[in-house]
């Protein structure tokens, strides 16, 4: 268990201590049987029941979306579930994290997670994009724990060569000390002290008004820095700099050294004035002091001992799998915010703790959950369970990312590439295909070669800057964007080699068409009531190529394909 | 004279910016006009400072011919008869006549060569000729569609040019109020397709002696309008020929302002007095794009007179100072050396 | 069940009636006109002639005795009588993200929706079918205008945008999909939609549906966006401006059922010869501002409706070597009229040379809320969030009831 037990976590002591009983006794099972363990006991509590398991079709298709970011084609459709063997879906799971899709994935959420979209207010001193995410899909190849990668982000001044781009996460927010503040405290301790200085209680707010400048006593000395000579931005660091504050309720002042909450202050080493400073200050010079106060945070923020940091990781995990947060929102973790299940998020974050923050492991204990893989249907006769009992699989959308790519996984567009590029891999190193192919520099170039073409619909469903990704809320102007934006029916209409519509031409029968169109574009087999429309369809049509290119647009604009479910 | 060995001969202080300013017929007072409402003579020898209260801010300094009377034009509208032969009373001279003259500012006044009349213009679009004497309303132009924002009465006697925002500069015969022709110089006009507005117009205007050549100054190249950063821009035009500007005078070196006033000097170089983030008084041979001497003014620059002796040159300044430049090499240098 | 929603759609694409006539008569709205970059209060609502930082221009009285205004609104003095005018703000924002974001929000503390976000949810009704929101702006590098909208409301509650007075995008079905193939496709999309509904949470899945239904019913009414169907004499009262433009199809879309318009009107960032942008951004914004009060009090669309006249902050008294005034947050002024407002007075006011103020400070959370009272909404009004209920005014925010009804 964390040592640090603080009051936020004191009104939930009664049940911390009886869970601590069974959570050791559970030392033993694997964590992904505590996590149904824990689920069930509420279910029993509020007399819920759940919904039956999903489908293997269900579970395939949800879990390749939160794993690899895209659905499966038909063929891989067709292989899993025609598959008979008992363990199917562990192996899926693990072979979609060993895939190069779970990395690519993974740095389009975290991009999305970490930056939230911002873009320096001077956008040409950001780093790019895709240098960005090129950096987080190195680190999610090589599953970097995440306490060294928060460490390489919050710790980088954008000079070295390997966590350079890190520096991304303050250019984004222009190096504004408030708002960095703010957003580290969001993102890496599951804290937002500003929306939390609404709360009434004042002995509350003060207890967050030293917390919150106690981490912008890091960052207040750090400032963007331009470097003529090679364009490049990067962060510079004063010497001095102190913070003082004082609260709007009781007028009280308070000054602060660099502190993170629930620890002591930092204090600076005493120095003398002369050697403050590795490189000093001056017009065109980037500042480096002897003593940083960010590299402080950077060492001193990713660690157990720092209350939040686990649960927040553990926290936004599970909601990355789960649709919703065991704290929700995922920066609201404080006392009148409980976890729907407290002693769930504590073994969660042991876990993160005890693996030393491995993120492949924490996803792969949930996925295997059997919480996790439960139908998105309820039974009949049910009523519609609340989504922080988990007892239904929520319908979710797509991320912009999730909609953009699968737009062009279900159209073929994508996988007609990666055929392409087999071929030619084939030509090049017929020995060595295989191992080639499974490589993630191989894969990437496929997806920055398609870039171009997903861009613009993962710009059209993307919030603005600096909100995060809530729940589902589809606007009139995304849904005309599809309608009427031909680019994206043209895309379903499939007059390019290995299109979905020319691989549904060569088909003979309708209930071949409607096997391999449910496949392609829902991951699933079509119902007899699918398989006799899309045969109505087909017959009453004239022109078949039009006919299938109606079915096929229909589907890619169902909420079935909108969702992940 | 020897623009080279150009200096400063007086400083003349006050505490308002200042906005334009003249040298008197005379040579011996300059004006300037204030953001403080008022109009201000120097005695340039001695320093005494007289108050011409306007209530306005004064663009347009004119002289009569006799050089007793000055008449003044203002962003209230009015123009402003001060006699300069009456004894200030309290420092301050008080107005001989007013005349509500245009809607809006009136950023221009002349004389014309004769002494007889007087020329404005302004915010409303129109070229008024008035009786200098008695201030009576002669003549109405029309014909610009942009505010005016300079005058110049040719020497021949007869024609009178009016110069706009957008560029237009329109021929008169002031005589008869018949527009003779029309030019343009768009490097002196910019429309700012990000602020959607134009920025430019001639910000100075003048004849040589002879009445050859007419010089309009202003902005060039505008990038952000709302900063004003653009570079200064001294457009010769010939008065036969008309438009295009036989020449365009650029600093060396981009220089950011305005070039605020212009004077042709009989002798032939061209100067400038630029308004930007730095004061610059420019001199340029006639027929050369870039200027041959420069120098860098204390303060940001409003405005630029030549004096009548052709020898010292006036130029307001933001902070409330009027400099007064000598064309030729310092005296006490000459006793240093010798 | 499915009924209301998408067992609608099977009655064809032409079945979209838009909420009209008495209904819309009853709901408020707001229109603001947001003078984007930060007008100078002293060269409007403010003046200060003849004193040190007063600048060269003029004050002329108004249609209200005693009250004068800046010479280079003198239509805008004519229907004085009709406006409130508050000259005592203090918002202490002296720059424009924050302005244009806590001035539209009444928050510093980022995240909360805008205005007209803020209405488009407040003010919603059961089967609207238009865009709660709609925003016109001119074309133009990504400006600070661009704040976001909805904050926690979520996307449903973003502006639709106007950009150069044309319509906003994907409003026409390409030549190379017709109407037929369209309604062929949707009874597909609906078949499939019904068939997913078993047994699960409905709330997404007609939530996307119904974005396919108001989809094409604003691609039917897109002439809401279309001025030259409004009268020639209409559109010259306006001007051809694009001011003028974006303030008919305003009217144009109040009249429609939209409940928020906001029209964005540039450049007044005046940083050098103040004076001279004034006097153009004026000449534009006198020309079609006074008409449009006039022609909707005419109109009766007044007495539901809140018109709102303010930038994200003033102009400094001070002038600069430039000829410009700088940002200032601490002695500016708006003006408002319409429903909940009196009219033809004046809150507040600024010290002799402006440079603070001197009466009945308002602050930018003040505004909001009574903008929100204004429109019979309660600042306490609560949105229903995740986590918890948070209030829709600023709770440190009082109401400015001097200028109320």
């Amino acid at each position: 268990m964390n040592i640090v037990v603080n009051n936020l976590a004191a009104r939930w002591t009664p049940i911390l201590l009886a869970i601590l009983a069974t959570g050791q006794m559970s030392r033993a099972e694997s964590l992904h049987t505590l996590i149904d363990k824990h689920i069930e006991v509420r279910w029993k509590e509020h007399e819920i029941r759940p919904a039956r398991l999903a489908s293997d079709a269900e579970f395939l298709r949800r879990v390749s979306l939160d794993l690899a970011g895209i659905i499966p084609t038909a063929v891989e459709a067709r292989a899993f579930l025609d598959d008979t063997t008992n363990d199917k879906r562990a192996s899926l799971v693990d072979s979609l994290l060993a895939s190069p899709e779970y990395a690519l994935h993974m740095a389009r959420v975290f991009d999305v997670v970490l930056a939230e979209r911002n873009v320096a207010s001077t956008a040409s001193y950001d780093i790019k994009g895709p240098v960005w995410r090129a950096f987080l899909t190195e680190a999610f190849a090589e599953n970097r724990p995440w306490d060294t990668l928060a460490r390489d982000i919050l710790g980088s001044d954008g000079t070295d060569e390997k966590t350079g781009p890190g520096v991304k996460f303050f250019l984004a927010r222009s190096t504004e000390a408030h708002v960095v503040t703010r957003d580290v405290s969001r993102l890496f301790l599951g804290r937002d002290y500003q929306c939390a200085q609404c709360h009434d209680d004042p002995r509350y707010e003060d207890y967050l008004q030293a917390d919150y400048f106690g981490i912008y006593a890091f960052l207040i000395r750090t400032s963007h820095f331009r470097e003529k000579k090679s364009n490049r931005s990067m962060l510079a660091e004063k010497a001095e700099g102190d913070v003082n504050f004082t609260s709007v309720f009781t007028g009280e002042k308070g000054e602060t050294h660099p502190r993170l909450p629930g620890w002591e202050a930092i204090p600076d080493p005493e120095m003398e004035k002369a050697k403050l400073y590795t490189v000093a200050p001056a017009k065109d010079v980037r500042a480096v002091p002897a003593y940083s106060r960010r590299s402080q945070l950077a060492s001193h923020l990713p660690r157990k001992e720092t209350d939040g940091f686990s649960r927040n990781i553990a926290n936004r995990l599970w909601a990355l799998m789960m649709g919703r947060g065991l704290v929700h929102p995922l920066d609201m973790h404080h006392a009148k915010n409980p976890p729907s299940h407290p002693e769930l998020l504590d073994a969660l974050a042991d876990h993160m703790e005890e693996t030393n923050y491995d993120i492949k492991a924490l996803l792969r204990q949930i996925a295997l959950s059997q919480t996790y893989q439960l139908s998105s249907q309820f039974a009949e006769g049910q009523s519609e369970p609340s989504p922080e009992s988990f007892a239904l699989a929520p319908l979710r959308a797509l991320s912009a990312e999730q909609l953009g790519w699968n737009f062009l996984q279900a159209s073929q567009r994508l996988p007609a590439s990666v055929l392409d590029a087999e071929q030619k891999l084939k030509q090049e190193s017929p020995d060595d295909f295989e191992e080639q192919r499974k490589e993630l520099k191989w894969r990437k170039e496929i997806y920055d070669n398609l870039e171009k073409t997903a861009a613009p619909l993962i710009k059209a469903f993307a919030n603005m800057p600096g909100q995060a990704e809530g729940d589902f809320a589809p606007t009139v102007g995304q849904t005309l964007f599809l309608l009427n934006g031909e680019k994206y029916f043209n895309l379903a209409k499939g007059e390019y080699k290995g299109s979905l519509i020319s691989r549904l031409k060569e088909l003979k029968t309708a209930d071949e068409v409607a096997d391999e169109l449910y496949l392609s574009v829902l991951t699933r087999r079509p119902v007899e009531e699918e398989r006799e429309e899309v045969a109505q369809h087909l017959e009453k049509s004239k022109d078949r190529e039009a006919a299938l290119q109606e079915l096929t647009w229909a589907k890619l604009l169902s909420a079935e394909f909108r969702l992940n479910h | 004279m020897d623009v080279t060995q150009t200096h400063t001969a007086h400083e003349l202080k006050h505490e308002s910016p200042l906005i334009s300013c003249r040298f008197d017929p005379s040579g011996k007072f300059v004006f300037a006009g204030a953001q403080d409402f008022a109009v201000w003579r120097w005695n340039i020898e001695s320093g005494e400072k007289t108050k011409l209260f306007t209530n306005s801010w004064v663009r347009g300094l004119t002289f009569s011919k006799d050089g007793k009377t000055i008449i003044t034009s203002g962003t209230d509208g009015r123009l402003i008869w001060f006699s300069l032969a009456d004894a200030a009373a309290e420092g301050e001279l008080k107005p001989q006549r007013e005349v509500a003259a245009h809607e809006g500012w009136i950023r221009a006044v002349v004389t014309s060569p004769d002494g007889k009349f007087i020329a404005s213009a302004g915010n409303d679009l129109k070229v008024k000729i008035w009786n200098a004497a008695d201030g009576k309303l002669i003549r109405e132009l029309a014909g610009h569609e942009s505010h005016i924002y300079n005058l110049a009465f040719h020497p021949d006697g007869k024609h009178l040019v009016s110069g706009d925002l957008k560029t237009n500069l329109i021929v008169w015969d002031y005589g008869t109020g018949k527009q003779i022709r029309t030019w343009k110089s768009e490097n002196l006009l910019n429309y700012d397709k990000k602020f959607l507005a134009f920025i430019g117009g001639y910000r100075g205007i003048t004849f040589n002696k002879d009445g050859t050549q007419l010089a309009g100054s202003g902005i060039t190249n505008v990038s952000n309008a709302f900063a004003g950063i653009g570079n200064p821009s001294v457009v010769i035009f010939d008065w036969k020929k008309g438009a295009p500007p036989l020449i365009e005078h650029l600093s060396k070196g981009a220089l950011r302002g305005v070039v605020w006033g212009v004077a042709l000097h009989p002798e032939g170089t061209i100067i400038g007095a630029v308004g930007g983030p730095a004061g610059y008084l420019l001199f340029w041979k006639p027929g050369e794009a870039e200027d041959f001497h420069r120098i860098k003014l204390p303060d940001t620059a409003r405005d630029l007179s030549l004096s009548p002796d052709g020898l010292h040159l006036a130029t307001a300044h933001f902070n409330g100072h009027v400099l007064i430049h000598k064309m030729e090499k310092k005296v006490e240098e000459k006793k240093e050396t010798a | 069940m499915l009924g209301g929603t998408i067992g609608s759609l099977g009655m064809g694409l032409g079945a979209y009636p838009l909420l009209a006539g008495e209904v819309e008569k009853s709901r408020k709205k707001l229109l603001l006109i947001f003078l984007s970059g930060g007008p100078s209060q002293l060269e409007t609502w403010d003046p200060k002639p003849g004193t040190k930082y007063g600048g060269p221009l003029l004050a002329i009285p108004t249609s209200v005795k005693g009250t004068h205004i800046s010479e280079l609104l003198p239509n805008t003095a004519k229907v004085m009588h009709q406006l409130a005018v508050i000259r005592s703000l203090n918002t202490g924002i002296a720059d424009h993200f924050q302005g244009h974001y806590a001035l539209q929000s009444g928050r510093t503390v980022p995240g909360f929706p805008v205005i007209g976000s803020a209405l488009a949810k407040l003010l919603e009704q059961d089967g609207d079918q238009l865009p709660g929101y709609v925003e016109m702006r001119r074309d133009g590098p990504k400006a600070y205008t661009d704040v976001g909208d909805a904050g926690f409301l979520g996307p449903k509650y973003e502006s639709v945008k106007v950009i150069n007075a044309e319509p906003p995008d994907f409003l026409i079905r390409p030549d190379t999909f017709s109407e037929s193939k369209a309604q062929v496709v949707d009874q597909l999309r609906v078949n499939s939609d019904q068939r997913f509904l078993q047994g699960r949470s409905e709330l997404p899945i007609r939530a996307y549906g119904g974005t396919f239904s108001r989809a094409v019913a604003l691609m039917k009414q897109r002439g809401i966006f279309d001025i030259e169907k409004e009268s020639a004499s209409d559109r010259e009262l306006y001007g051809s401006h694009l001011f003028g433009r974006h303030c008919l199809m305003a009217r144009r879309l109040l009249e429609s059922g939209v409940s928020c318009v906001k029209v964005v009107s540039h450049d007044w960032d005046a940083h050098q010869e103040n004076f001279h942008w004034h006097q153009q951004r004026c000449s534009e914004f006198d020309r079609t501002f006074p008409a449009l009060v006039t022609d909707f009090d005419r109109r009766g669309l007044l007495e539901d409706t809140l018109v709102v006249v303010m930038g994200e902050m003033g102009r400094t008294p001070q002038i600069n070597n430039r000829g410009g005034r700088d940002h200032w947050g601490k002695a500016w002024s708006m003006a408002m009229t319409g429903c909940g407002v009196k009219r033809g007075i004046i809150h507040g006011k600024t010290n002799a040379e402006g440079t603070e103020v001197a009466e009945g400070e308002v602050h930018g959370g003040d505004l909001f809320n009574t903008f929100l009272r204004a429109l019979d909404i309660s600042p306490r009004e609560k949105y229903q969030m995740t986590g918890q209920p948070i209030p829709a005014g600023d709770p440190a925010g009082s109401t400015i009831r001097e200028v109320l009804v």
